[in-house]
C-alpha cells in the first residue's frame, strides 16, 4: 500500500474521474467515481471520505453548539438533496470551530440514521494565517476500528500548480 | 488552480511521497491458510490444506525506489505450483524528470479488462493458485522498462523483456502435456512499445508487442509430440472512458502467431473486450463484460488433425468464433462483510459461476469462503481452467 494513491477530478455537471495508483503495477487504473462507498485500500476511510462534498448537492441546517474539549463548536447538519445519490451516509453532523475555521469532528450516519463512523481532528497547528489539524482519526464504530492520518511538513500557499493534479503526478507521487 | 472543466481536485497518497529524501522502508507480510475441495481430479489432490507466507519490502530513497516480494507455499496446488520460495517482484526504479526506468522482475500490466483479458502476452497468471483475490495469480517477468512522459497527458513506454514464464496451467492440463521446450526452460527475448494518452475522462493506448505466446503448443518430433514455444506478435488498442458514473473499458488486439511449427494454432486472430464497471447503489458495485475472439488458421495436413485440435484447445482458440459474457456484483455490509457473485456464459455452451463471502472479523484478519464451478465442452476455456466444482476457505493474517 505504501506509495499508492488516489486522484479524484470532480467535474461540474459531469461524472467525476477517479484514478487509483498501485506502485507494484506502475500504472493507474480508472475506477468508477460512484464506487465512492468502497473502503479506501482497507482503511476506515471510504473513497467518498477522501474527496470533497459538493456543496450544492447537500442541504445544511444549524443545530446550535457543543463543547469538544475546551472549545465550543457550531453544529451543522448536512443531508444530501438527492436521496438517490450513491453514498453510505444519509446524514452528517459537522462540528465547526468558528474561530479557527476547523472541523473538529464529523459524525457520519448511515441511511437508516445509525451513527456508523466518526472523523476527529487533533493537534491544531497554525500555518501562516490558517489552522489545520496535524492528525485525523477515522473510527468505524461498527467494527470498533480506526485509521489515523498524521500530517507532516505541510505547506499552504507554496505554489502547487494544476500539473500536480494529473495522473502522471499521481504515479510519480509528487 | 482548477481548470475550466474541473470543479475540484484532490490527490491522496498513502505513505511517504516519492520525493522524500530520507530512506523509507516498509515490510509487509501475510500468512494465508487455504483449505480446498475440488469436485473432480482437477488438481493433484482433491482435498488440500496448506499455507502461504507472503513478504514484501518497499524502499524509497530520493529518486530511487525498490520492491522485493516473495512468497512461500507449503504444498503444491495451493499458492504457487511448488513448495519452493517464489520471487514475485524484485525491481528497482529510478524516476527523474520525465523518465521512469524500472529494471528487474516486475509485473507488466496490459490492457484494461479484468475478467477475460485479450492482452495477456506479458501478464500471465498462475491458474493453479487458489486464492479469492485474482491479483495473487499475476506473474512477473524480468524486464527493463522505460516510461517517458512527453507531457502530462501523453506517455511513451518501451520494455525489453526476458519472457521466462507463461500461464501456469492446472494439473489437469499439465499432466497430459509431453516434455519439451517451455518458456521456463528456454526464455525468449521479447518487448513492447506503447503510447498512451490520458485526459478529459478518457484514456487510450496503442501497443505493439512481440515475444512468445504465453500458452503452450505441441509439435511432432520423431513421431512423438513435444512441447514448443511459439512466437507471437500483437498490436492492440485499449482504453477507458468515464460515462454515466461508471467506467467503460475496452481492449482490441490483433494477434499474429508463428503457426509454421505447430499445426492448428491460429495464424491470425482478433480478440476484443468491452466492459462496464459501475457503483449501482450504496456499497455495491457491478461489472459486465462482453468478449469476442475470431481466429483464422491454415488447413491441417492429414494425420495431424488430433494434434491440431489439442493445440487449438491449449491456445484457447478451439473455435474460429468465440463469444463470452460475464457479470458480477459485489455488496458490502456493515463494513466488515461483503458478498460477491458472478457468472459467465458463452456461445459455445460454457457456463460458470462463483459466490464468495469475505469477513474481516478483526484488524489484520480476513476470512473468505468461495464456491465456484463451471461446465463446458472439453476443449473450452472453462473446462481447461476451472474444475466442475470447488469450494475453498481462506484465512489470512497480515503482519
Amino acid at each position: 500500500m505504501n506509495g499508492s494513491g488516489v486522484l479524484t477530478i470532480e467535474r461540474s455537471g459531469q461524472a467525476d474521474d477517479q484514478w487509483l495508483y498501485l506502485p507494484a503495477y506502475h500504472t493507474s487504473r480508472k475506477v468508477p467515481a460512484n464506487s465512492r462507498t468502497d473502503r479506501y485500500m482497507g482503511t476506515d476511510f471510504a473513497f467518498e471520505d477522501v474527496s470533497a462534498d459538493k456543496i450544492a448537492a447537500n442541504r445544511y441546517a444549524t443545530m446550535g453548539s457543543a463543547r469538544l474539549g475546551d472549545r465550543t463548536y457550531s453544529k451543522i447538519e448536512q443531508t444530501p438533496r438527492d436521496r438517490r445519490e450513491v453514498s453510505s451516509y444519509g446524514r452528517k453532523i459537522l462540528f465547526i470551530d468558528p474561530e479557527r475555521l476547523l472541523i473538529g469532528r464529523i459524525d457520519l450516519y448511515d441511511r437508516s440514521g445509525t451513527l456508523i463512523k466518526q472523523l476527529e481532528g487533533s493537534g491544531a497547528v497554525r500555518i501562516g494565517t490558517v489552522w489545520r489539524w496535524s492528525q485525523m482519526t477515522m473510527t468505524d464504530l461498527r467494527i470498533r476500528h480506526r485509521t489515523v492520518i498524521d500530517y507532516s511538513d505541510r505547506q499552504i500557499g507554496s505554489g502547487a500548480g494544476a500539473d500536480l493534479f494529473t495522473v502522471r503526478s499521481l504515479e510519480r507521487g509528487r | 488552480m482548477p481548470t475550466s472543466s474541473a470543479a475540484a481536485i484532490a490527490a491522496v497518497w498513502i505513505g511517504s511521497p516519492a520525493s522524500a529524501q530520507a530512506l523509507s522502508v516498509r515490510t509487509v507480510g501475510s500468512l494465508t491458510s487455504v483449505a480446498a475441495h475440488d469436485g473432480e481430479d482437477f488438481t493433484r489432490r482433491r482435498d488440500k490444506v496448506g499455507a502461504v507466507v507472503q513478504l514484501s519490502v518497499d524502499a524509497t530513497l530520493g529518486d530511487v525506489s525498490a520492491r522485493i516480494a516473495l512468497d512461500q507455499s507449503s504444498t503444491r496446488d495451493i499458492g504457487t505450483r511448488t513448495s519452493a520460495v517464489s520471487l514475485k517482484d524484485a525491481w528497482v526504479r529510478y524516476s527523474h524528470g520525465s523518465i521512469d526506468l524500472t529494471a528487474g522482475r516486475q509485473f507488466l500490466p496490459e490492457g484494461r479488462s479484468d475478467r477475460i483479458r485479450p492482452l495477456d502476452q506479458f501478464a500471465p497468471r498462475d491458474l493453479t493458485r487458489i486464492a479469492t483475490v485474482d491479483a495473487r495469480q499475476r506473474l512477473t517477468l524480468p524486464a527493463v522498462r522505460v516510461d517517458y512522459a512527453v507531457d502530462e497527458r501523453l506517455t511513451a513506454s518501451a520494455a525489453y523483456i526476458r519472457q521466462d514464464q507463461g500461464y501456469v496451467l492446472p494439473y489437469a492440463v499439465t499432466r497430459l502435456l509431453p516434455p519439451g521446450r517451455t518458456l521456463r526452460d528456454s526464455p525468449v527475448d521479447a518487448g513492447f512499445v506503447e503510447v498512451a494518452f490520458r485526459g478529459d475522462g478518457a484514456e487510450i493506448g496503442v501497443n505493439l508487442g512481440h515475444g512468445a505466446s504465453p500458452l503452450p503448443a505441441l509439435t511432432i518430433v520423431g513421431a512423438q509430440p513435444r512441447q514448443i514455444v511459439v512466437a507471437q506478435t500483437r498490436v492492440a488498442i485499449s482504453g477507458s472512458y468515464t460515462i454515466g458514473g461508471g467506467v467503460l473499458r475496452f481492449d482490441l488486439a490483433a494477434i499474429m502467431t508463428d503457426d509454421a511449427a505447430a499445426p492448428g494454432i491460429e495464424r491470425r486472430g482478433a480478440f476484443g473486450s468491452l466492459g462496464y464497471d459501475i457503483g449501482v447503489w450504496a456499497n455495491a458495485n457491478a461489472s459486465v463484460q462482453l468478449v469476442a475472439r475470431r481466429s483464422s488458421r491454415r488447413s491441417v495436413e492429414i494425420g495431424l488433425e488430433t494434434l491440431a485440435h489439442v493445440n487449438a484447445a491449449l491456445q484457447q482458440t478451439s473455435r474460429d468464433r468465440q463469444v463470452w459474457a460475464t457479470v458480477s456484483l459485489r455488496q458490502s455490509f456493515q463494513s466488515a462483510h461483503d458478498i460477491e457473485g458472478g457468472g459467465l456464459i458463452s456461445a459455445a455452451g460454457e457456463y460458470a459461476g462463483y459466490l464468495a463471502w469475505n469477513w474481516r472479523p478483526a484488524d489484520r484478519w480476513r476470512f473468505s469462503v468461495q464456491a465456484q464451478g463451471g461446465h463446458g465442452p472439453r476443449d473450452s476455456l472453462i473446462a481447461t481452467v476451472l474444475p466442475n466444482f470447488r469450494v475453498f476457505n481462506e484465512l489470512q493474517f497480515s503482519f
